[in-house]
């Protein structure tokens, strides 16, 4: 199989992954931050310095203000939640994913806050900081942009919307989902109050893995009530991060893999991870649109602007039917709408979705080539 | 030299409190004893050294304090 799905999930998961997973279920395998007992001692002191190397990963000083949690979307969700249910305004982009999209939404229909949607401009960050200015209000509380779009690639410049951000007193929420492991994110130098991430995309850890980093955890809440493992004996949610968040038994063998796949990402640099991808990115696209019956929708993908997401269809197919004939010659994509109906919406692809081929951390030039011949075979018959 | 028992909040507390005594000199280590720390939790700091600078150095760094116990 050529695994070109890496903005769903990356695969493979390097073997140092794979085998951290594997060691916690023999040195790990007790619940962290309940009992005192050594293995119980030392699952917890795996966790606690998984926390700390994550945290300094985002460049988050406060190691207590990193939230395991299951995925992105939850740690979106506790953000999202926490701060629109007090009231007040968000302003979104327009390339954000169902997982701002629908909290927001379900936020609306409450009556309890409100959200505008700005219009990002491929590849002219000013242009967008402003549309995203214009959208300001009095009561508005809270920016949340996406580090890229998980359709289009398209980046949002996400240090000057920060600067706009503290200019207005306003929160920035960075949803990391397909530039985390890529773009480097200093949350103390920048700026930026919340990113939220998936562990298994590019971080390389297992699936069921993510991060919410919180500058500002006062205005967290919790989303999820039960055992923390702290004060036992009062019915209340214990405040204060991160036990506050993470009711219930921690992913600890999802924790260690995280923990490794950023270690991987570490030794290697973001940098040098993202201009690979973006080289292989780059020659794709090239390549697909030299080829007559292909629809590209962006612009090239250039380090600055974009991630290594292409999105095109053949002829008049849509996403699902290119990306099934891909799937039969064995090469993995994503089809459809891929619950971005903004994004879709934005580049007026909403009847037909696109083919997505999102390139990750294991993919090869020599099979990036053989993605081309297939596609350029697949091209002469649609 | 005293020895003194810092009753904290949860696991993480503890852990972190334990790694910026020990960055300051400090010998610390974790345990749980629910009969010294009745505050839900049960971690304890046990470290050795002057109560009220290792106090301040946890303060500083964000670290809450439940108690402190000093053995006698």
């Amino acid at each position: 199989m050529l695994y070109f799905d890496n903005a769903a999930t990356s695969y493979p998961k390097p073997v140092e992954v794979r085998k951290a997973v594997e060691e916690s279920f023999y040195s790990f395998g007790a619940n962290p931050g309940r009992s005192g007992h050594k293995m119980g001692m030392e699952t917890a002191r795996k966790v606690f310095d998984s926390r700390e190397k994550i945290a300094d990963f985002f460049g988050l000083s406060e190691s207590e203000n990193l939230v395991f949690t299951k995925n992105c979307t939850e740690a979106l969700n506790i953000v999202l939640m926490s701060i629109g249910s007090e009231g007040g305004h968000i302003i979104i982009s327009d390339l954000e994913h169902n997982s701002v999209l629908r909290p927001l939404f379900e936020l609306k229909k409450q009556g309890k806050a409100d959200f505008s949607v700005a219009e990002v401009f491929e590849s002219e960050p000013e242009k967008t900081v402003e549309s995203f200015k214009k959208h300001i209000r009095k009561d508005t509380k809270l920016i949340a942009a996406t580090g890229a779009s998980n359709v289009f690639g398209i980046k949002l410049p996400v240090k000057k919307l920060a600067k706009l951000a503290c200019e207005n007193g306003i929160m920035l929420l960075v949803d990391m989902a397909q530039t985390a492991g890529t773009m480097k994110m200093d949350m103390d130098e920048t700026g930026v109050d919340f990113v939220c991430a998936p562990g298994h995309k590019g971080l390389l850890g297992p699936m069921g893995t993510g991060i919410l980093a919180a500058k500002k955890p006062e205005f967290l809440k919790p989303h999820l009530f039960g055992g923390t493992g702290t004060y036992s004996l009062f019915p209340e949610q214990p405040a204060g991060l991160p036990e506050m968040l993470e009711s219930g038994t921690l992913n600890v063998p999802g924790i260690c893999g995280l923990s490794a796949g950023i270690e991987k990402v570490l030794a290697e640099g973001e940098e040098n991870i993202e201009k690979r991808e973006i080289e292989l990115a780059k020659f794709i696209y090239s390549e697909l649109s030299d080829m007559n019956k292909i629809k590209l929708f962006t612009l090239p993908p250039e380090t600055k602007t974009h991630a290594p997401v292409i999105s095109f269809v053949f002829g008049d197919l849509s996403g699902e039917e290119t990306s099934a004939l891909l799937s039969e010659k064995g090469v993995a994509s994503r089809g459809g709408f891929h619950c971005a109906a903004l994004a879709h919406q934005k580049m007026g692809t909403e009847n037909r979705g696109t083919c997505r081929l999102s390139i990750g951390y294991m993919n090869t030039p020599e099979q990036v080539l053989k993605l081309i011949g297939i596609i350029h075979g697949l091209s002469k018959k649609y | 030299m005293k020895e003194c028992f810092f009753l904290l909040s949860s696991i993480t507390s503890a852990m972190k409190g334990e790694k910026i005594l020990s960055q300051n000199g400090y010998r610390a280590f974790v345990f749980k004893d629910t009969n010294i720390n009745p505050y839900g939790c049960g971690y304890i700091i046990r470290a050795f050294g002057d109560k009220n600078k290792m106090t301040e150095i946890l303060k500083k760094s964000g670290i809450r304090i439940n108690e402190i116990k000093e053995s006698r």
